[in-house]
């Protein structure tokens, strides 16, 4: 039972533009056979596959949903039920590149899962399964803020068997796949003083880097190369310092921006782990 | 302890031309005393609506609604009585109508107001009538039963005697709180959606009227052309599950893609 937590879903507007970000700025590749211009663009860093969609009626845009890949999705979800029979898992249509199924957590936290090997993976994804890639710039880590976030912590320890990284304790949950770490995050009403409550759910993502002050100059030549590279202002006024400080609490990142659509992004030199 | 449901919030990167939407269609008056850098603030005599720009690592859409009760002291109390894991917290006090940010047992976020406080902006002028007015704001959440208890034993809101839907169905007297239940399974063919706010609706004069004043808007001005719905396999999906509220009968959506369905006459 080796999971790979190792997709990441991004709706957005501006979907097109914020695919070529990741492309510009971090080395992500689009797959050998992607999937339909009009539909979602997925890229990948060799290991982790993020797919921006196109953002539909009725929906929010940014951080949507995570995935995880599992060596066999019906003890997956066998598990799953064992932990908590309330919860559910739905099958996905197959023109899905990743998901075979969508399930969510105790607090409803909502994640797909793709089973690696049965080629049923599309675009990239398939791409990802087969070369391990190495890349200097790949996705570290995956933030989800949430209120019941021990019994969540649990909830994907228990199911994917990702260990609890014994980090010092600052009230996160650190769950480990060897490469990526899913930061459960508690979300408390009492964070947001002096700003907008955040809803639960993904908070930002974290990428491994050569070096911070390379991502730091390259992101003021790809905005002098094009101006639509400029991801959204972090820290001005009162509210949007406030904003930065919770964001600065994750102490995986050390440089913090966002992308065009306005999902936060922390990088760090070296292992996240 | 009567509360009323009369704040909803947007957050939008288009919340300027959005607040024009509903200004143009819905008939919706702007603040008399607007702040332009932040959000546009609207009103329909009784609900209270902000079209905040989107901030960083915020999601878009819609966002929150909001609550004002007599008695904030006293809600606070109350909340914390239905479950001492609830909590609430100050806000800033620049905000026009929360004096405090609290939420269900979903953890759903919602604004409260006391009636009594310094309200700005169209929160201190909303007493007029028009002919369209906001008729319900509905949240779809995991825990609906427990959340419609909270609703009900919180703020006294009336769950309304409607054929059995396994929705909830609360009232203000004006109105409609309503609370489906999120399953996983309403999702087959097509991306599950997070819990929360799922829609709002507007009771109107006539239907048909709304109908051709969208296409005669969209003729002045293309930007107000709101989202296609019910196209391809997927959105014929979404809109099919949008279509399950009773409450509404013409289904649009607005600039940002928000979920509006509008009926005549009164829903309580």
């Amino acid at each position: 039972m080796s999971a790979r937590i190792n997709h990441a879903a991004i709706t957005s507007d501006h979907y097109a533009t914020n695919a070529r970000f990741y492309q510009a700025l971090f080395g992500m590749t689009t797959g050998k056979k992607s999937l339909p211009p009009a539909r979602a663009i997925s890229i990948g860093d060799g290991y982790v596959g993020m797919t921006h969609i196109p953002r539909r009626d009725g929906r929010t845009s940014g951080l949507d949903h995570f995935g995880i890949e599992v060596d066999d999705i019906e003890d997956t979800i066998a598990r799953m039920k064992k932990f908590d029979p309330e919860l559910d898992a739905l099958k996905r249509p197959p023109i899905r590149p990743y998901a075979a199924y969508s399930a969510h957590d105790p607090d409803t936290n909502i994640f797909d899962l793709s089973q690696r090997n049965i080629g049923f993976q599309k675009d990239v994804y398939a791409d990802n399964s087969e070369s391990d890639r190495a890349q200097p710039r790949t996705i570290s880590h995956i933030a989800l803020r949430t209120r019941n976030a021990e019994r969540c912590a649990h909830f994907y320890a228990e199911v994917f068997g990702l260990p609890l990284l014994n980090r010092p304790s600052d009230g996160n949950y650190y769950l480990s796949d060897g490469r990526v770490t899913l930061v459960v995050i508690p979300w408390k009403i009492e964070d947001y003083h002096g700003q907008d409550p955040a809803r639960t759910g993904l908070d930002h993502i974290g990428f491994k880097v050569e070096s911070v002050d390379q991502v730091k100059h390259d992101l003021e030549f790809l905005i002098g190369e094009n101006p639509h590279m400029r991801g959204r202002a972090l820290g001005y006024g009162s509210e949007g310092a406030e904003r930065l400080k919770l964001f600065k609490k994750c102490p995986l990142g050390c440089h913090h921006f966002t992308d065009i659509e306005g999902v936060y992004i922390d990088v760090a030199n070296g292992e996240a782990q | 302890m009567p509360a009323r449901v009369n704040h909803i919030a947007i957050a939008s990167d288009h919340y300027a031309i959005n607040g024009k939407f509903y200004e143009s269609l819905f008939g919706m008056k702007p603040s008399s005393k607007p702040r332009p850098a932040r959000s546009v603030v609207l009103g329909d005599g009784y609900v209270g609506m902000n079209v905040i720009p989107r901030r960083e690592g915020r999601y878009s859409g819609l966002d929150h609604f909001g609550i004002e009760v007599d008695d904030l002291e006293d809600t606070i109390a109350r909340i914390a009585k239905f479950d001492p894991s609830l909590h609430a917290v100050k806000r800033p006090p620049i905000r026009p109508f929360a004096a405090y940010s609290a939420h269900d047992p979903d953890a759903n976020i919602f604004d409260l107001s006391g009636p009594k406080m310094d309200k700005k902006d169209v929160y201190a002028e909303n007493n007029w009538t028009q002919a369209r007015t906001i008729s319900h704001i509905a949240l779809r959440t995991r825990h609906a039963e427990r959340c419609a208890q909270f609703y009900v034993e919180v703020f006294g809101l009336t769950p309304l005697n409607r054929p059995k839907d396994d929705n909830y169905y609360l009232s203000d007297g004006r109105m409609i709180l309503m609370i489906i239940p999120w399953k996983i399974s309403d999702y087959y063919d097509q991306d599950p959606a997070r819990t929360g706010l799922d829609h709002i609706g507007f009771k109107v004069e006539s239907v048909d009227a709304v109908k051709r004043d969208m296409e005669f808007l969209i003729g002045e001005n293309p930007h107000m052309r709101g989202r296609a719905l019910g196209y391809g396999s997927e959105g014929e999906a979404r809109l099919k599950l949008f279509q399950k509220c009773p409450l509404g009968c013409f289904h649009l959506s607005d600039i940002e893609g928000v979920h509006i369905d509008v009926a005549e006459g009164d829903l309580n």
